[in-house]
């Protein structure tokens, strides 16, 4: 049997775990294309036309990847921790596909829910392991295989590799890098280069080493947004939130780009909260780019060329500035 | 301290009511305007959902007139709704106004909770803030069933504004009324009022809107355009799914009933779990219109609301297997009136044709 698993939000997050398990479970396991106009332009005929870009993507995915499988895989992912939860449209993406009104193979749309359950990646393993075989052994024995990869996986992207280069087979250089930036955004948005209009390949190309969430180990990370007056209830919040506070407190990048999808509703509040809270007070060089399907790459370039060039010349005059933390 | 509230629709009567039962002074926000609209869209997030930024607009002129505090509630997610507070409090102190929160907020551990609420109480005796309380709720309940009636009422009306006009008064008696028994006997004589405007026999005649989406949005008059008055003066039985009584039940568990999950079931073959705000309870809602007989449903939303944006992508589903017509409005500080006047009226003459038809039928 062969399952699918479209190439959008958690996908760079997850994909060797969820590969392993179904390996292990002698099932057959396809990725959808890498986004393309094509999958960009049935995204936006089938879908709701409010929703964000990287929800709107996932449509087009599971359309590309309709004559190839016989299941497709679309988690339902309420929360990744304890009291935390995801995007309500993460938790209701599986039910947005299955009333679209296409004509798909059957969706299998396990819960993972660690808001009201610690064990709740077990449980939602468990689920979607019954759906192939009765035998719990099995299924335990394919989840600790998964993590295993999951492991390997992460300790890769924290020497620095992004996730392109070990999912995508993509080639960045290593030298000639003059400065580093902090790339603060989802993992569905920097690592589709479609979503994102390639841009760790434009930063690459200019010099620049990239930085991202994946990196940093994920609970300094989350640590760092704990300093909030209130605990922010959106797993992604905090990781955006303690990502820029870790990048500028350590001092480990010279400027910070967010990416931010058009019509995100988590981040247009975290964005203010970063902004006013992190960069403005200290002058740290920030830029926001928002992403929607009318994006154009080379609007994009421009943007950013102009704020390496800035970064570039403030570097080179650092001396002469006063140290803020 | 003076306070101030973030008002929605007619649900300042019961706030005021019962803030000035606990003894506060209150400045009341200015009825939203569009210049509160402005000051709120300068100042808030660029993508931030509607309501935020209105609020935002009234805190600002509440506290030109006079406000220091700013009383809110907060949430436990997944809506955007529970974190309002936090990003409203550091806007409005970058714009240099000092402003004291009172957060009504379970995120920050019970014991925070009671703090902001032994504030609010101050020194009230329990007896006397458990009559507040009752009498705000009762207060609730009426402005509720004054709103409910002025829709049937309104597709009568023998002079344009005839309602609108006994529904204001109504409402300034209702402020003033202090006991229970005035509250009782506003509403027998406003029954009155309204019952004599009302064709009892040509009401099941009338084209039937149920109106879904949003609390906020669906509750707050000015952010939705009127929308209920508008559908009545084009003849149509507008009913909301919610009124202000449901949004208490479900926000404040002291006042929770199991009549709301029990409404929320027959969501489940459409969105299995909750996604937060009333995603789910929209689908549900628009299924129990269409059980009633309504002719048609608006949906309402604050432009990129994430749970209602799920909604969306399910009800064109609902719509085709409840046989059911749905118009989506999503509206934001570009929305214009004459778009959403056009729509409205398209889609009631849509209704109305319908209607007909299955009459001569």
């Amino acid at each position: 049997m062969k399952i699918g698993i479209p190439r959008v939000l958690l996908f760079y997050r997850y994909y060797p775990m969820w590969k392993a398990f179904f390996e292990n479970l002698g099932l057959e396991v396809v990725p959808s294309s890498i986004t393309n106009k094509e999958i960009v332009d049935t995204s936006v005929e089938t879908s709701v036309s409010e929703a964000c870009l990287p929800i709107k993507l996932v449509y087009g995915h599971v359309l590309d990847l309709k004559e190839k499988v016989d299941l497709i895989f679309i988690p339902r992912i309420v929360g990744l921790e304890y009291h935390t939860y995801m995007c309500p449209k993460f938790i209701g993406i599986p039910d947005m596909i299955r009333n679209a009104g296409l004509k798909i193979p059957p969706i299998i749309d396990p819960i993972i829910d660690k808001r009201n359950f610690r064990t709740g990646f077990i449980r939602g393993f468990f689920e979607l392991g019954r759906f192939f075989t009765k035998s719990s052994t099995k299924i335990i024995r394919a989840y600790v295989e998964s993590l295993k990869a999951l492991r390997s996986y992460n300790e890769r992207l924290k020497m620095g590799i992004t996730p392109l280069e070990i999912l995508d087979n993509r080639n960045f250089r290593k030298d000639g890098i003059k400065l580093k930036i902090g790339v603060v955004g989802h993992c569905y948005e920097i690592y589709d280069e479609f979503i994102s209009g390639g841009m760790i390949g434009i930063l690459n190309r200019l010099g620049v080493r990239v930085l991202s969430m994946e990196m940093v180990d994920w609970k300094d990370i989350l640590k760092e947004a704990d300093v909030l007056p209130k605990r922010l209830f959106w797993t992604f919040g905090r990781e955006l939130y303690g990502t820029a506070r870790y990048f500028i407190k350590r001092n480990l990048v010279d400027g910070i780009i967010m990416v931010v999808a058009f019509g995100c509703g988590p981040d247009s509040l975290i964005r203010e909260l970063i902004e006013r809270d992190l960069t403005k007070p200290i002058d740290f060089p920030e830029v926001t780019v928002t992403i929607d399907e009318h994006s154009s790459e080379l609007g994009l370039i421009t943007r950013l060329e102009a704020f390496v060039d800035m970064l570039a010349r403030r570097k080179q005059y650092e001396n002469n500035l006063s140290s803020v933390w | 301290m003076k306070i101030t509230y973030p008002p929605f629709g007619d649900a300042r009567i019961a706030i005021e009511s019962m803030l000035r039962g606990l003894g506060h002074t209150i400045v009341p926000p200015p009825p939203s305007t569009n210049k509160t609209l402005s000051i709120g869209v300068k100042y808030a997030p660029e993508f931030a959902c509607l309501p935020l930024k209105i609020t935002l607009g009234n805190y600002i002129e509440a506290i030109e007139e006079g406000a220091d505090t700013i009383l809110m509630l907060g949430g436990i997610g997944p809506c955007r709704f529970g974190y309002y507070a936090e990003v409203q409090r550091r806007i409005l102190k970058d714009l240099g106004y000092n402003v004291d929160w009172i957060i009504l907020d379970l995120s920050n551990g019970w014991g925070n909770l009671l703090k902001s609420i032994k504030r609010l109480v101050g020194r009230n005796s329990p007896i006397r803030v458990i009559r507040v309380l009752q009498l705000a709720w009762e207060k609730v309940l009426a402005i509720d069933e004054i709103e409910k009636l002025s829709r049937r009422a309104r597709p009568f009306e023998r002079y344009k504004g005839e309602v609108d006009k006994i529904v204001q008064e109504t409402h300034k008696r209702l402020d003033q009324a202090e006991s229970i028994s005035q509250i009782k006997q506003v509403l027998v004589e406003y029954r009155e009022e309204i019952d004599s405007i009302i064709h009892k026999n040509d009401l099941e005649d009338l084209v039937k809107i149920g109106i879904v989406g949003e609390f906020y949005v669906v509750l707050d008059h000015f952010t939705n355009f009127e929308i209920a008055k508008r559908l009545g003066d084009l003849g149509v039985l507008a009913e909301n799914a919610f009124y202000i009584e449901e949004i208490v039940r479900i926000y404040f568990p002291l006042f929770r009933s199991g009549d709301i999950d029990r409404r929320t079931r027959v969501a489940l073959p459409y969105i299995k779990r909750s996604v937060g705000g009333e995603g789910q309870r929209t689908i549900a809602h628009t299924i129990e219109f269409a059980e009633k007989g309504f002719d048609g449903v608006i949906h309402l939303l604050p432009f990129t609301c994430m749970p209602e944006v799920v909604a969306e992508g399910v009800l064109e589903r609902v719509s085709r297997d409840y046989n059911i017509p749905v118009l989506t409005l999503s509206i934001d500080e570009q929305t214009g009136l004459a778009g959403i006047n056009t729509r409205i009226e398209a889609f009631v003459d849509m209704l109305k044709t319908k209607k007909s038809r299955r009459k001569v039928v």
